[in-house]
């Protein structure tokens, strides 16, 4: 309706303006279809939408997929857009990701070290104060004379560390320097008696531990290169 | 009236794998016990590759990934999985590779990360795969069969 205290302003909720003083009338407007669907009902053709009046288009058809899979998703909302895009751990499986995508993977569901009459196994959790280093305990693998054959290590990094300081360095009998960012498997024969084709970690040159420990013999050494305390846990076994 | 058969549970041994995010100790006696989360592992990666290669009797292959490593060859992720035949005994099951002139050795799995660090000597440390020259040979890693009488499968995924 339109406002009667104020006629020159027009209140467009459906009514006829026109018979209102001060109304502007629309002129040209129509109830009828643009393009009528049915305009001539006892036209059975008529009654067809493509019967009927027409605008000029043309219709092309194309096989985009065989079947529902082949459809591309398209995500239009951005709800996945701050989804994580690199290499995730996913059941049993390492996957490359994209957003919500598995683009492909490296299935480790068949691993399995198995634990023979001789074997031990250790679980330490060690934090790692800012440019110190941790030398692995060789724990008790008497029977492998010190030599593993699967070492597991997970570093826990603080939340506000970059991805530059998400790094350990690891030594090797003592002869060189390698890296680790957030996780390391190694793995090697199982063999009871030594036969050197796991990893050696005792670093000691006797059966008693007497002597000073020397990395040349064997044993890891991690360092923490950052100004970030890290958390580490590694679990070996022979 | 017939009895129920006695069945004997299958000799199982126990031993370390991956189930369901967790890296277990598994003694096939129900719910194995989990030993490290594995659920919050994420290495942020802006390329990838992965490739299967078999290692046949005595024989090396060259990992190198000069398309995937960043300008100097550097990756942040390399995962293998060594695949080795279901007759072949645990004592046997490892191969050997070479990286920077060390000789490590390798059962059925090795996963390595960690980002390139510039270090105080004016080199980097890090995993570079870069196909090694005749100037500078420390690029790229070497694998190698080191048995006479079987083959090894290796599944490679390598990411930067």
């Amino acid at each position: 309706m339109q406002d009667l205290e104020t006629p020159s302003i027009n209140n467009y909720d459906g009514g006829s303006s026109s018979q209102f003083p001060g109304g502007n009338e629309i002129y040209g407007g129509s109830s009828n279809f643009p393009i009528g669907p049915n305009q001539y009902p006892e036209n059975e053709s008529a009654q067809n939408p493509l019967g009927g009046p027409t605008g000029g288009f043309n219709t092309e058809y194309r096989n985009i997929a065989l079947n529902k899979n082949q459809f591309k998703i398209i995500d239009a909302t951005f709800q996945r857009f701050n989804e994580p895009v690199g290499v995730n751990f996913i059941k049993e499986s390492f996957d490359a990701v994209y957003q919500s995508q598995v683009l492909d993977f490296l299935d480790v569901a068949d691993f399995f070290h198995p634990l023979q009459e001789f074997s031990n196994y250790q679980k330490q959790t060690i934090i790692i104060n800012p440019a110190t280093s941790f030398n692995l305990d060789p724990g008790s693998f008497t029977d492998t004379n010190g030599e593993i054959s699967m070492l597991v290590a997970k570093a826990e990094y603080l939340p506000d560390a970059s991805d530059d300081d998400k790094v350990l360095f690891w030594d090797y009998l003592g002869s060189q320097r390698n890296i680790m960012g957030g996780f390391m498997v190694l793995t090697g024969a199982i063999k009871k008696g030594y036969n050197w084709k796991g990893w050696d970690i005792d670093p000691f040159s006797t059966y008693n531990h007497a002597d000073i420990p020397n990395s040349a013999n064997g044993g890891f050494i991690f360092t923490n290169p950052t100004s970030m305390t890290v958390r580490l846990t590694i679990i070996t076994a022979n | 009236m017939a009895t129920r058969p006695v069945t004997c549970p299958y000799d199982t041994p126990e031993g370390f794998r991956f189930y369901r995010d967790n890296l277990v100790l598994d003694d096939g006696m129900g719910t194995p016990k989990k030993y490290l989360p594995m659920n919050d592992f994420l290495i942020n990666v802006d390329s990838f590759s992965k490739s299967r290669v078999s290692l046949d009797p005595g024989r090396s292959f060259l990992l190198s990934q000069s398309d995937i490593g960043d300008n100097l060859g550097y990756v942040s992720f390399i995962a293998i999985k060594a695949k080795f035949p279901d007759t072949i005994v645990e004592s046997k099951k490892y191969l050997t590779w070479v990286y920077k002139g060390q000789t490590m050795n390798m059962g059925e799995l090795m996963v390595l990360s960690g980002a390139k660090q510039y270090s105080t000597d004016s080199t980097y440390e890090g995993w570079n795969l870069s196909k090694p020259n005749d100037y500078i040979n420390n690029g790229g890693m070497i694998f190698t069969n080191p048995h006479a009488d079987f083959q090894i499968k290796l599944e490679i995924l390598i990411g930067r």
